[in-house]
């Protein structure tokens, strides 16, 4: 059975005792970063954006993010938005899916930012409360324009970002970004924390697993917290160890000091087409958006 | 040829290493290994085998002692990058956890990664990496992420990982622990074809089944001595049951008799005869 059959045997889905808040946290933590990061499930999908080179991706997904932060009308930005679905579509993602793991997050941290703008900003008012101790708070034809902009920039680049985390493996992800100039040797780390960071994973839900197996009723938050105490500092050991074994099976491959990587990506004509459409596209709706006034 | 006046690789004179400065792994060891050899070290858990290979890879420098390599003092190797590089185009080492060897996002990445820090051009590691990978059949894995592989899967990219720099001395620690019989006797085969390839062999493991098919030499550490005890070809170490029982390899009431698998349906503490 592989690592990830493994994490996601039944067993790893059952919930905790009531109150062992710490285990839920860490089960949904480690559920989320498994299902979102280490799954290459929609990587592997026979789709447009999979089978576009990662640096040509990654560099369209840029320009479009930057069009979409230049944008100052709303309809260019739901433009743009419009454009991430039919790119999540042509790449096979199941859409319903995809809009709401983008969209409900969004008004969560969005709500804190955009909120006070509805009352902030001077214009027309639309609604008023009633007035108390001399005050009123009124929200403004600007407000809601200004917080409907701003909800709209978030979900469109995070339909963007999610688009290219989605249809691209991590490695090739990393690989990528060579082509911004990011430094080899901090490509190869975070490919290694990357990588490690789920056989840590693995571990603490073998440990949590493990206690639960031998816990018979309900534990204090006392105790339970001693014990995550206990669990972070046999982690961090074992981290320590792990690093110095990574670098000894480093070492022992000839690693004398200098990471030196391969450059095996080959950008075709369909990519260079694709990297010309997404540029052509962000020019065009920047153009529409700057006549409109 | 006899071990005198063979080509050594390895020479190791008295020597020792303890963990810590505390804990003794591995006590006044003297062993030389040849051009060529197939050896099996042979050993109980805790009896200094995986720190015996780790010394013999440049890894540990000796607490006491001296070990040679390929003619080389090994003893600042690890202040001395070119010194290691050298060493380790020649050494290839597969560790026992198989996690810890592939560090990469990918099998070919790590399967490509010796050969890239040699410094060969990009034609020659891909060449290298696709004929390792083919070695060790696993060309259809080289996409996927070390945490999509088996335990069998992991252990061949492993291997494969070590022999993209196409070494002259493969050392294998414990490369059939926790494997299915099937797995097993796949990698048995491997090793054993490896070893027709001319390549020297050294294997770590406390499995008899597996010593036959891969030793020309065996070496018995004893879990006490932290030292060799005894070596000889497989036929011999394998049929003395005293040595194996005193090197904790078998148990009284749980071993080997001549080649077949035996265990007493009982558990008394006491000694019988063992016909």
């Amino acid at each position: 059975m592989t690592e990830l059959a493994a994490t996601q045997h039944p067993a790893h889905k059952s919930r905790p005792a009531p109150g062992a808040f710490v285990a839920r946290t860490v089960t949904g933590i480690t559920g989320a970063l498994e299902r979102n990061v280490f799954s290459v499930e929609n990587a592997r999908l026979p789709g447009v954006l999979q089978q576009t080179d990662p640096r040509v991706k990654l560099v369209s997904i840029l320009i479009l993010l930057a069009a979409t932060s230049l944008a100052r009308h709303l309809l260019v930005v739901i433009a743009v938005y419009l454009a991430s679905l039919l790119l999540a579509r042509l790449s096979r993602l199941h859409l319903p899916t995809f809009a709401r793991g983008v969209w409900l997050g969004i008004p969560l941290l969005g709500a804190v930012v955009a909120i006070p703008s509805l009352f902030l900003l001077p214009g027309h008012t639309l609604i008023a409360t009633p007035e108390f101790g001399g005050m009123r708070l009124a929200v403004t034809d600007s407000g809601v324009s200004s917080a409907a902009m701003l909800l709209a920039r978030v979900g469109t680049s995070v339909s963007l970002g999610a688009l290219l985390i989605l249809t691209t493996r991590w490695a090739d992800l990393l690989k990528a970004l060579q082509v911004l100039h990011v430094p080899a040797v901090f490509i190869v780390v975070l490919g290694i924390t990357y990588r490690y960071l789920f056989l840590l994973l693995h571990t603490t839900n073998n440990m949590f697993l493990s206690r639960t197996s031998r816990t018979v009723g309900q534990t204090s938050g006392f105790e339970q917290r001693r014990w995550i105490g206990a669990l972070t500092g046999t982690l961090v050991g074992k981290s320590l160890k792990m690093s110095d074994d990574v670098y000894q099976a480093m070492l022992s491959r000839g690693f004398a000091g200098e990471i030196r990587t391969f450059a095996s990506f080959r950008a075709r004509d369909q990519d260079r087409l694709f990297l010309g459409l997404a540029a052509v596209f962000a020019a065009g709706i920047l153009l529409v958006d700057r006549s409109m006034m | 040829m006899t071990r005198r006046d063979c080509p050594p690789i390895f020479r190791l004179e008295g020597v020792s290493y303890s963990y810590l400065g505390r804990y003794p792994a591995l006590q006044d060891v003297n062993l030389t290994i040849c051009q060529g050899e197939k050896v099996v070290i042979l050993g109980a858990n805790g009896c200094g085998k995986s720190t015996l290979l780790k010394i013999l890879d440049g890894l540990y420098p000796p607490s006491a002692g001296r070990i040679e390599a390929f003619g080389e003092d090994l003893s600042r190797v690890g202040d001395d990058p070119a010194q290691s590089q050298r060493l380790h185009r020649r050494v290839g080492f597969v560790f026992q956890d198989a996690d810890i060897q592939l560090f990469s996002p990918t099998v070919w990445d790590d399967v490509a990664f010796g050969p890239l820090q040699m410094g060969w051009e990009q034609d020659e590691v891909r060449r290298r990496v696709q004929e390792a990978l083919r070695l060790m059949d696993v060309e259809d894995l080289a996409d996927r992420a070390p945490y999509e592989l088996s335990g069998g899967e992991k252990k061949r990219a492993a291997i494969a990982t070590a022999l993209a720099i196409d070494p002259e001395v493969l050392l294998l620690d414990e490369p059939t622990a926790n494997l299915d019989p099937r797995t097993k006797a796949v990698l048995v085969e491997l090793i054993a074809r490896l070893g027709e390839m001319g390549k020297s062999v050294v294997t770590t493991t406390q499995e008899l089944e597996i010593v036959p098919s891969i030793a020309g030499r065996v070496i018995v550490f004893g879990d006490k001595e932290r030292r060799p005890i005894a070596e000889g070809d497989a036929d011999t170490i394998l049929d003395d049951t005293d040595l194996l029982v005193r090197a904790n390899l078998i148990h009284q009431h749980l071993h080997l008799h001549g080649r077949r698998a035996h265990s007493h349906q009982h558990s008394h503490a006491g000694d019988h005869d063992h016909h």
